[in-house]
């Protein structure tokens, strides 16, 4: 009898609380503006505060309350989600599905094939099926311009330490244009290369931090981070601890501006601008409904691969080791790739000779 | 409300039951909290997982490895081992059918996905019994050998599929996962739609799984050690002999739906592809919620597959983040697992009764 009673008791706080529940009114469409119809969904991992998707949803919301579709974002808590949640959103009678990040590439590819009326989109790597609109960034040369100002930092330098998270190709590329920037200004520097083999464990890209820094010894003061966004911390917190103990070496930030005066021996980085393929993918649908499939790859002459201190500015500048010089010849770097002067071929790992 | 306590712990499916309203009833209130309409929200969701055929669908298909999680969970735990080890097995099933089926192209469709479950099935098996052994020969708590070789299972794939075995062929140069399996596949039941014959297999094995515990005599001895292993073992039954068999067939169940995974819905191993949607915790809480009933299993594991469908459904739809899906989930499992602390307490209470007596 009691637990009766306990159960219409919560029935009862459940339909109150309905009452409660404010229904929002939905804005009737006044005018014939001719995207009023249209529903784009960005299908990304959690939001939360990771730039990287945040410069996406910005820019997709941007462009709603300017063209005025509809935009909503799909949120991934894991692996599965990606192609469950994507589908849903098509069999909801969404008109374009744009996917921030690699995870996205084989549901993408999975539904164009599936669903010939919608239009999809990635952004950040290449997808196998020619409907889906790939943007990539071009991160070779945006590492070459990094090379460049970090060499001219570095003059007396001689070595140069660069940390991975895999040794594969999609991370040769940052390694490749960076050794080719460092180059273009030291010709006989050396390299040790060391990977993390994750993309998430910070206290491997510490160990290998401290493997790498010992290598280099007296001849080499900079480390490029190239691990992931977060697990690249590991790197940053040796660079502090020796810091703090006055043997200090270097480092670059990813994905995100990670300068800050907390830890100086942050001093430049890479980031990736997600807003303009997702602005890129969106025009090109809304032109006549359809996107332009297969692959498009935007760099730093596009602002969209973009090196701190070079493309903007950083949000804590070490003067000490950015110098004017510096900045200014990772400035060159960046002109004489636009201007061809400097073209790097596409090189695979195995092909390619220090 | 001891009395309400004993009267709950006794019935299994009034419990089960409870535990879901409860955690329907959850969600309800926070979504009446965040400003949604909670009797939309609930009905949207319930619709979303279980109402429209797409639904049915999109359901069977992620309800399918939890299924076999769940089978895997059940058959250890309702026999009295506390195996945490049915994930790692799923991935040895999973990145074994990845490896396997690209290289059976030769054969006919047919025989070549029958070959690639068998290889899957006896790799699950005897990963089972590597923990299995440890745990026998050096007196190591089962549970903390299983759930450590989980991450063994993890990393072992994540390097098999990095380093040896990642497709040439992919565009997409981030990617870490295998070549596709072309042809040698579990084709979809209905086209249009994702559930695939993974989920038939899914139904023989529970058929398989319940008829081996009720009715042979190995499941006899199985059961009886779940009861009671000191009974069990008065009575003869070699507790060794039998822990090895549960834990051989619980990991082939799981190496089993790895393989379905691979052959049903990704068409390759991909890393991660088991642990990050924990399709093994699910089907270990699916376990619970049926009280290691084998049929119960297949029930409970449509209905958590459900929420998490109609969760995805209703955030689509209404705006309702996919947390809340996630409370409701969390408080039933809470619940559930809550189960085993009143029975716990009531077998402690009986103890201390009979000693001051």
């Amino acid at each position: 009898m009691k637990k009766l009673f306990l159960l219409v008791l919560c029935l009862l706080t459940v339909l109150t609380l309905a009452g409660c529940g404010e229904k929002k009114e939905e804005e009737p469409v006044v005018d014939d503006n001719p995207y009023a119809g249209l529903k784009i969904a960005m299908v990304s991992d959690t939001v939360g505060t990771d730039q990287f998707i945040l410069q996406a949803k910005n820019k997709l919301e941007e462009m709603a309350a300017e063209y005025g579709f509809t935009a909503t974002v799909i949120e991934c808590t894991n692996t599965d989600d990606w192609e469950q949640k994507s589908r849903n959103a098509c069999e909801q009678g969404y008109n374009l599905l744009v996917a921030v990040g690699w995870t996205g590439a084989q549901a993408m590819s999975t539904l164009a094939d599936e669903f010939p009326d919608i239009e999809f989109g990635i952004i950040d790597t290449i997808a196998s099926n020619e409907r889906v609109m790939s943007i990539n960034f071009n991160t070779t040369d945006g590492c070459y311009v990094m090379g460049a100002m970090v060499a001219t930092a570095f003059k007396d330098d001689t070595k140069f330490g660069y940390i991975g998270n895999f040794q594969q190709q999609s991370n040769f590329e940052y390694k490749y244009g960076f050794m080719e920037g460092v180059k273009s200004v030291n010709p006989d520097a050396e390299f040790v290369a060391a990977y993390a083999d994750t993309y998430g464990d910070t206290s491997a890209t510490y160990n290998k931090a401290v493997e790498v820094v010992a290598a280099l010894g007296d001849e080499g003061h900079f480390v490029m981070g190239s691990v992931a966004n977060s697990a690249n911390a590991g790197i940053y917190q040796y660079a502090l601890e020796r810091g703090e103990e006055g043997k200090p070496f270097y480092t670059s930030g990813l994905s995100v501006d990670q300068t800050t005066s907390e830890n100086p021996y942050i001093v430049t980085g890479l980031t990736k601008n997600t807003a303009i393929p997702m602005e890129t993918i969106v025009k090109d649908f809304l032109e006549d409904g359809k996107v332009t499939g297969g692959k498009t790859t935007l760099g730093v002459n596009e602002n969209a691969f973009c090196v701190v201190g070079v493309t903007f500015d950083a949000n804590y500048r070490n003067s000490e080791i950015m110098t004017d010089e510096a900045i200014a010849a990772g400035k060159k770097a960046a002109e004489d790739l636009a201007s061809g002067a400097v073209v790097l071929p596409y090189v695979m790992e195995e092909d390619y000779k220090e | 409300m001891n009395k309400i306590m004993n009267k709950i712990g006794n019935s299994n499916i009034l419990f089960s039951l409870m535990a879901i309203l409860a955690g329907l009833l959850v969600g309800g209130v926070i979504m009446a909290i965040t400003g949604q309409n909670p009797v939309e929200g609930i009905l949207g969701l319930l619709k979303g997982g279980y109402l429209t055929s797409y639904a049915i669908a999109s359901t069977l298909t992620r309800a399918t490895p939890i299924i076999f999680a769940g089978l895997s969970a059940a058959l250890a735990w309702g026999s009295g081992y506390s195996s945490m080890g049915a994930q790692g097995q799923m991935i040895i099933g999973a990145i074994t059918a990845a490896i396997v089926a690209p290289r059976l192209g030769f054969l006919p469709p047919f025989l070549a996905v029958i070959i690639t479950l068998i290889f899957s099935m006896t790799a699950g098996a005897l990963y089972s019994l590597i923990s299995a052994h440890i745990s026998a020969k050096y007196d190591a708590y089962l549970l903390i050998v299983t759930l450590m070789f989980n991450y063994l299972a993890d990393y072992l794939a994540s390097y098999l599929t990095n380093y040896v075995f990642l497709d040439p062929v992919a565009l997409d140069k981030l990617a870490i996962q295998t070549i596709k399996i072309e042809g040698s596949i579990l084709p979809r039941i209905f086209p249009r739609y994702t559930t695939h014959y993974g989920f038939l297999i899914a139904l023989i094995a529970v058929a398989a799984t319940a008829f081996i515990i009720n009715k042979t005599s190995f499941g006899y001895k199985a059961r009886m050690g779940g009861l009671n292993a000191g009974f069990a073992e008065y009575g003869g039954i070699d507790s060794r002999k039998t822990m090895y068999k549960v834990l051989l067939l619980s990991g082939a169940l799981a190496g089993l739906g790895g393989a379905c995974e691979v052959l049903g819905t990704k068409f390759r191993y991909v890393d991660k592809m088991i642990t990050s949607p924990g399709y093994s915790w699910s089907g270990i809480t699916a376990s619970l919620m049926s009280n290691y009933n084998i049929i119960g299993v297949l029930f409970s594991s449509i209905f958590l597959s459900g929420i998490a469908i109609g969760g995805s459904t209703i955030e689509l739809s209404m705006n309702i983040p996919s947390e809340i899906t996630q409370i409701i989930q969390g408080v039933i499992t809470m619940l559930v697992t809550a189960k085993f602390v009143i029975r716990w307490h009531r077998k402690e209470n009986g103890r201390k009764e009979a000693e001051t007596k």
